[in-house]
């Protein structure tokens, strides 16, 4: 049994959070002021970051006594410092791109980056919830500021449309999880998660109701991280949601379903065992559900995008895809098998980011959105589109891209555990890793071998290409100190287990 | 008695809510709406939730209710809707529909759910206001922030147009 941290003791380890809520309000009511009414509110939402960034540096990845905080509450451990990070690091990116893109007008943007301090917030939360009730208010946090980004740009149509879309599915999957934690709730008696592990460990219990609470919460994790057959919004909500929400949706919201998704089943559906592996509590081996999920996921993903012209749509598919990539390491249960996740996600979070980047340059600054308007980009702009293309092999798993290295930790861990269903979906990986060529190919094909003889050269900002340089070189150097890198990650997949 | 009295209100219940996903007037829909939550309110009694009883009728009969009927009220269009509705899918989404509550209701009863001895009823408005100010604290200020998102959201989805009126008059 820990001991839990009471409230007044655990606030030392919560200045990040309470900075950001701070921060949430300040940027709405500064612009109220007629001194600072002129003052960007990006700056303010920058230093918050920032300065969320520097406490969530200094924290501890374990307390000397091993316990949650907040009677329980929170954890404080190594996933959630490095989910913090992740967050963090996507959050600065979309900020950058906000400001200087013009999908966001000025007027709008205080309520803007107010919202998106909550969701940081939220998803801040979710990744170290260790109680049902914490968890689910935090999802709640994070998706309900997603809605209204998503249809933040209100003169397009297609905006609205995203929202609508969005929320309705929203609405019905949150449903369905709670409906499945309320059942775990009635066979443990409790909301905390190693609690919950400890009851279904010392009873009985029918695997029958444990499957079924395990796909209702399912539904909720599989919506955020756009796992089939949930997946039906992110095509519509990508394409029509501002660009730099869509460059959040795809890395920062499934960051924080990949989080809710380890700390939910990781602690209280699986028991660690002396050799570094996961047993499911309870007899019941969901692993094959979830293999079947993976591959199904990163199918239909693959095979979505062959047809689509629209960059951001075929970007959907494409993080479908690789949310399937990720579930493979999901099902490894093993400790190397959280550690790849956590990698790959950093590799995906520079790889999706660039991409997303240069897509907004060319969708805001250009008005352009479909595949033919990238024709002869390799010469209309030579770097733009070589990171563009860095991007493409990374997302590829070209060597030496990041991308590479992420699949090739993520497929090992798999490989490594001798289950038949891990390699099955394995080897499914690999032959959709080889499927996706095709359509990525068709983007590089139309940057570097297409004519296009009328347009002119393509019109940036300075911001926007720091950000896409910054973001893809990372993607092009973590090869150099890849192995490090990896035990980094090692280091911070430890859970509070109890 | 018990018995009979729960009875009683799951009927009302079920049935105000299939008024609900039926009825082709909104209006109607809405009152049909304050019934289930009456009748929430009174499982909750019956489970000797006395503060809970009390808060569904407050906030979602009095509050949660009233704000839609001023919503239906203030939408010129709404009332004005025609009561055609459109049904897509019927065939599949009735055997999704069956396969869960089949599913569901096999679960509830094949399991042992661990049940605990009946207490003799007691207030319990003390004790969740001890607990939301000591172990729920975090959750309870979270809500908080949530409501915050929840508030500035529906602000900014409403405000667009009138914003833009005004933008243009000073242009």
């Amino acid at each position: 049994m820990l001991t839990w941290i009471g409230n007044v003791a655990s606030l030392k380890y919560f200045i990040g959070e309470i900075w950001l809520a701070l921060a949430c309000c300040i940027v709405l009511m500064l612009p109220l002021i007629p001194r600072f009414k002129n003052v960007r509110m990006s700056w303010v939402t920058i230093a918050a970051i920032l300065f969320a960034g520097i406490c969530v540096l200094r924290l501890p990845t374990a307390l000397p006594e091993e316990g949650g905080l907040f009677f329980g509450m929170l954890a404080l451990d190594g996933l959630s410092k490095f989910f913090k990070l992740f967050f963090l690091i996507s959050t600065l990116a979309v900020v950058l791109m906000t400001e200087v893109g013009r999908e966001v007008p000025d007027y709008r943007k205080p309520e803007f980056y107010s919202i998106l301090l909550g969701i940081l917030l939220g998803a801040f939360l979710t990744a170290s919830a260790t109680d049902l009730l914490m968890m689910y208010l935090a999802i709640e946090l994070l998706s309900l500021g997603s809605y209204v980004l998503a249809g933040f740009s209100r003169i397009e149509k297609k905006s609205d449309e995203a929202a609508m879309k969005y929320i309705l599915y929203g609405g019905l999957s949150t449903g369905g999880m709670l409906f499945g934690m309320s059942y775990l709730y009635g066979l443990t008696g409790s909301t905390n998660l190693i609690a919950i592990r400890e009851a279904l460990e010392a009873s009985q219990i029918h695997p029958l109701v444990f499957f079924v609470s395990f796909l209702l919460i399912m539904v909720g994790i599989g919506y955020k991280i756009s796992a089939v057959p949930f997946h039906f919004w992110a095509p519509d909500v990508y394409q029509g949601a501002p660009t730099s929400i869509t460059a959040f949706l795809s890395v920062a919201s499934k960051g924080a379903g990949f989080a809710a998704f380890i700390r939910i089943f990781y602690t209280s559906f699986l028991s660690l065992n002396g050799e570094g592996l996961w047993e499911p509590v309870a007899q019941l081996d969901w692993r094959i559900f979830l293999s079947i999920l993976a591959i199904a996921t990163m199918t239909l993903g693959n095979l979505a995008a062959f047809g689509q012209n629209n960059v951001k749509r075929l970007l959907a598919y494409s993080g479908i895809a690789h949310a399937g990539y990720i579930l493979v390491g999901a099902i490894a249960l093993s400790e190397a098998g959280v550690q790849s996740i956590l990698f790959y996600l950093i590799t995906y979070l520079f790889t999706n980011l660039a991409a997303f980047t240069v897509v907004l340059i060319l969708a805001d600054c250009n008005g352009v959105e479909e595949i033919e308007g990238y024709r002869n980009l390799g010469t209309r702009s030579p770097w733009l589109a070589f990171c563009l293309g860095v991007a493409l092999f990374s997302l590829i798993g070209v060597p030496p891209m990041a991308g590479f290295l992420g699949k090739w930790f993520l497929f090992a861990a798999a490989v490594e555990t001798l289950d038949p269903w891990c390699v099955a979906a394995v080897v499914a990986g690999l032959l959709n890793s080889v499927l996706s060529v095709y359509y990525y190919f068709r983007i590089m094909k139309a940057m570097y071998l297409e004519k296009n003889e009328g347009a002119g050269p393509v019109k940036s900002h300075t911001v926007l290409n720091v950000v896409a340089t910054a973001m893809t070189l990372p993607v092009l150097l973590i090869i150099l100190d890849g192995g490090r890198l990896y035990d980094w990650t090692g280091e911070l997949s430890k859970l509070l287990l109890g | 008695m018990f018995d009979f009295i729960f009875f009683v209100f799951s009927f009302v219940c079920i049935g105000s809510a299939l008024f609900v996903a039926f009825t082709p007037n909104v209006v109607h829909a809405a009152l049909g709406l304050a019934s289930t939550f009456a009748t929430l309110a009174g499982f909750y009694v019956l489970l000797g939730a006395d503060f809970l009883a009390i808060t569904q009728i407050a906030i979602y009969v009095g509050g949660i209710l009233v704000l839609m009927l001023f919503g239906i009220m203030y939408t010129h269009t709404i009332a004005r809707v025609s009561g055609e509705q459109v049904m897509m899918q019927v065939g599949p989404a009735l055997l999704v529909v069956i396969l869960t509550l089949f599913t569901l209701v096999a679960t509830i009863l094949s399991t042992a759910w661990p049940v605990k001895e009946v207490a003799p009823p007691a207030p319990t408005a003390d004790r969740i206001g001890v607990l939301l100010m000591t172990d729920y604290l975090l959750p309870f200020e979270v809500a908080a922030i949530l409501l915050l998102v929840a508030l500035v959201g529906a602000v900014v989805i409403a405000q667009t147009p009138v914003r833009k009126s005004i933008e243009e008059s000073v242009d």
